[in-house]
């Protein structure tokens, strides 16, 4: 009787509500994408047949793909990855570092950091490139500076917001068991702002790579904005979006890698 | 003004022949421009339990702070153990703040462990104190949750179990109870006296119910509105140790009536 109440009552027990809107939002995520390819290859075998910058995806992943994979373009892909990880590499461990400083050494600093941080977030830095090229020469150390300069800003506006921020008992409480200023900073302020800070790193990581590739494409003689500017000029669509298809792809691994540890730093909250 | 009423039938324990463990002597302390407390002068003899309450924002938490060296007295002294307090003593003082200040991002075994790591003990040696110091306060199968996953009387004792886990003999308790429901917040302060009187701590507590300073106290401190200043100072006619049925008798409520009265006149004044 038990048993038969048990199985019933199994049967009628829904299952877990989460994994099923997971199913969902995952049904709904792919079948946009799906969706917008489709779209993509009726519209370039329809009203934009035979265009000069769009081709369809079956082209793009053929022809595209296969232009990308010429040793010469590789190296070009190559070039602004490379330019784009060290940018990255200076934006986290400076970003990160000079964030913490503003927004922990005095109350006074951080307001008025604050202030100019803000302001330099939201000039355009596009129209100072050339003057990076004049300072730092044309190729690689300028684009990485530009790189940098796009990422680093948000960063430090992000960890100095978030570390200033930090509950002051959270504080007290350490220096009241004996933490010194280095134990506090590492093992309770950089713990507590670790989350905002990832979430800044992954602003700064597409904005420094936007920097590079706006670097490349200004004033360059490589990389993937040379070989854009190329395609553009060539009239090659299918190489064109290929590349710009790979970029963005690069994009989406990064962000995904920086939430994956956004997650795990989050665990908590 | 802080002069001790004469002990009553059945009073603690108390020698006045006592070297006092915590002496304030005349201590003004203010935040900024505006005066905290003014010339509070008393003393705390080693395992004696003395609360000190008053009108909400009376500065009873500020003298707190001083005593625990995390404020420093404007004018007058603060001495404990001998010598005058000039910072946090984490080897000889603990502190339980208001809000607990537990780290969120820690667990619970991790977060009793904290107090033990910024004394740079080993970590398998913190490792097995933080337990003990858990299963103390009950909590030795909830190490591994974070404070979000436990209910605000857990939380409490996570936070008692840090306090706990050092070997200072002094306990400064700043309302550690003040969020939870009358029941429980006498529940916790009677587990919490057993647990002091095993571990042979002093306590200095702060709170704002009088029912609970008279359940736990060997001492009450009354301050009266901001700046705080001393009212006076009763010695609590109930035996130990102390149990529930202890406030239904006669001296308890004899006690609080006193205490009502002595705070009624600051809300007059």
């Amino acid at each position: 009787m038990t048993e038969t109440m048990t199985s019933a009552m199994a049967a009628l027990t829904p299952r877990p509500r989460r994994s099923a809107l997971t199913r969902k939002v995952n049904a709904l995520r792919w079948g946009t994408v799906l969706v917008l390819i489709a779209l993509w290859e009726a519209i370039c075998d329809g009203p934009l047949r035979n265009n000069d910058f769009l081709a369809p995806p079956s082209r793009v992943l053929t022809i595209g793909v296969a232009a990308i994979a010429q040793p010469a373009n590789l190296l070009a892909l190559w070039q602004m990855t490379s330019r784009f990880l060290e940018a990255f590499a200076i934006v986290a461990i400076v970003g990160s570092v000079l964030g913490l400083v503003l927004g922990r050494v005095h109350r006074q600093i951080f307001h008025g950091a604050r202030d100019v941080v803000t302001v330099l977030y939201a000039l355009p830095m596009v129209p100072f490139y050339p003057l990076f090229v004049l300072w730092l020469g044309l190729g690689m150390r300028s684009e990485v500076a530009f790189g940098v300069i796009h990422g680093i800003i948000p960063l430090v506006l992000i960890t100095m917001t978030a570390s200033a921020g930090v509950e002051t008992n959270l504080i007290a409480s350490g220096r009241a068991m004996g933490a010194g200023r280095g134990q506090r900073v590492g093992l309770i302020v950089l713990p507590a702002v670790l989350p905002e800070m990832i979430g800044g790193l992954k602003i700064a990581a597409s904005l420094s790579l936007l920097g590079v590739l706006l670097g490349e494409l200004m004033i360059s003689v490589d990389g993937v904005g040379t070989f854009i500017l190329a395609q553009i000029n060539n009239h090659q669509a299918a190489p064109l979006d290929a590349m710009i298809l790979i970029v963005c792809l690069g994009v989406v691994v990064i962000n995904a890698l920086l939430s994956l540890i956004e997650r795990r730093a989050s665990r908590w909250r | 003004m802080s002069a001790a009423a004469a002990p009553a039938a059945g009073s603690p324990p108390l020698r006045d022949a006592v070297e006092p463990v915590i002496s304030v002597t005349d201590v003004s302390l203010s935040y900024g421009p505006v005066l905290a407390a003014h010339d509070l002068t008393f003393d705390v003899r080693p395992g004696e339990f003395v609360s000190l309450i008053g009108p909400s924002g009376c500065g009873k938490s500020t003298a707190l702070r001083a005593i625990g060296g995390l404020l420093a007295p404007q004018s007058g002294a603060v001495i404990v153990n001998g010598s005058p307090v000039t910072g946090p003593r984490p080897s000889e003082i603990s502190f339980v703040f208001q809000d607990l200040a537990l780290y969120p991002w820690r667990s619970a075994r991790r977060n009793v462990e904290i107090a033990l790591q910024f004394a740079g003990v080993s970590s398998r040696e913190r490792r097995t104190r933080a337990m003990d110091a858990l299963a103390a306060v009950g909590l030795g199968d909830v190490g591994d949750r974070f404070p979000s996953q436990l209910s605000g009387g857990m939380q409490q004792r996570v936070a008692i179990a840090r306090a706990l886990v050092s070997d200072a003999k002094i306990l400064l308790l700043d309302e550690p109870f003040a969020a939870l429901d009358e029941q429980t917040r006498l529940k916790l302060g009677g587990q919490l006296l057993t647990l002091l009187e095993e571990h042979g701590k002093t306590v200095v507590f702060v709170t704002h119910s009088l029912s609970e300073a008279a359940y736990l106290s060997d001492r009450i401190v009354v301050m009266g509105p901001r700046p705080a200043t001393i009212k006076d100072t009763i010695t609590v006619p109930l035996a130990r140790p102390r149990h529930p049925s202890s406030m239904r008798e006669a001296e308890f409520h004899s006690l609080t009536d006193q205490l009502t009265g002595l705070l009624y006149d600051d809300a007059n004044e």
